[in-house]
């Protein structure tokens, strides 16, 4: 299982809502909310794409609003 | 102040957000996700680190060279963000001046009444009635 901690004050939780939509189909995606940080957790993966599904999700948000603001 | 440390095949860049606004470092950010992963992460008003990972399997040297453009591209939204502050209230005023002249009420006011049955001009008038020669008796 792969895991990704967006600190809250940079990453906006709607971008995140977002990109957890968008990427639905690549895996089951879960989202919880702790303190300063939004836990995402991707499960069933597949394995070719696992290496760089965190990067790309990532790399998703920041295009989609370029940040909280 | 700028603090850089290179992995095997990433790079993190701490930057201060007192130097470099956020807004820039997103700008900065959102230039670059088509060659490179971007990761941020850090506290918004302390220290932001950046993470940034090659798309393409690179040397250290070009990892290196990429990092010094994240740099550059840093710098420069830095610049442009603090004009646009700037030139905010300049802005605003020349686009408040611009509705203030050619506002919705003066627009609305020049609209004809639509009764185009009317022709003061003669604009209706074919060229050749218009200008037609006087046939001689």
């Amino acid at each position: 299982m792969l895991s990704l901690k967006l600190n809250k004050s940079l990453y906006h939780l709607a971008a995140i809502k977002k990109a957890i939509k968008a990427y639905a189909h690549l895996a089951d995606i879960s989202l919880i909310k702790l303190k300063n940080y939004y836990l995402v957790k991707f499960n069933s993966v597949d394995t070719q794409i696992k290496v760089v599904l965190k990067d790309e999700f990532c790399n998703y948000m920041l295009a989609l609003g370029k940040g909280p603001r | 102040m700028i603090k850089c440390k290179l992995t095997k095949d990433a790079a993190v860049i701490s930057v201060s957000p007192a130097l470099y606004p956020i807004d820039a470092i997103y700008g900065a950010s959102y230039v670059f996700i088509d060659r490179a992963y971007i990761f941020l992460d850090g506290d918004e008003k302390k220290n932001i680190n950046i993470y940034i990972k090659s798309k393409k399997k690179s040397s250290s040297s070009a990892l290196r060279s990429l990092v010094g453009e994240f740099q550059n591209e840093l710098l420069n939204y830095s610049f442009r963000d603090k004009i646009n502050k700037s030139n905010r209230k300049v802005r605003e005023g020349i686009i408040e001046r611009a509705l203030a002249v050619f506002g919705p009420q003066e627009i609305l006011n020049e609209q004809d009444s639509g009764d185009y049955l009317k022709d003061p001009l003669g604009i209706a008038i074919p060229w050749e009635e218009k200008h037609a020669k006087p046939k001689a008796k």
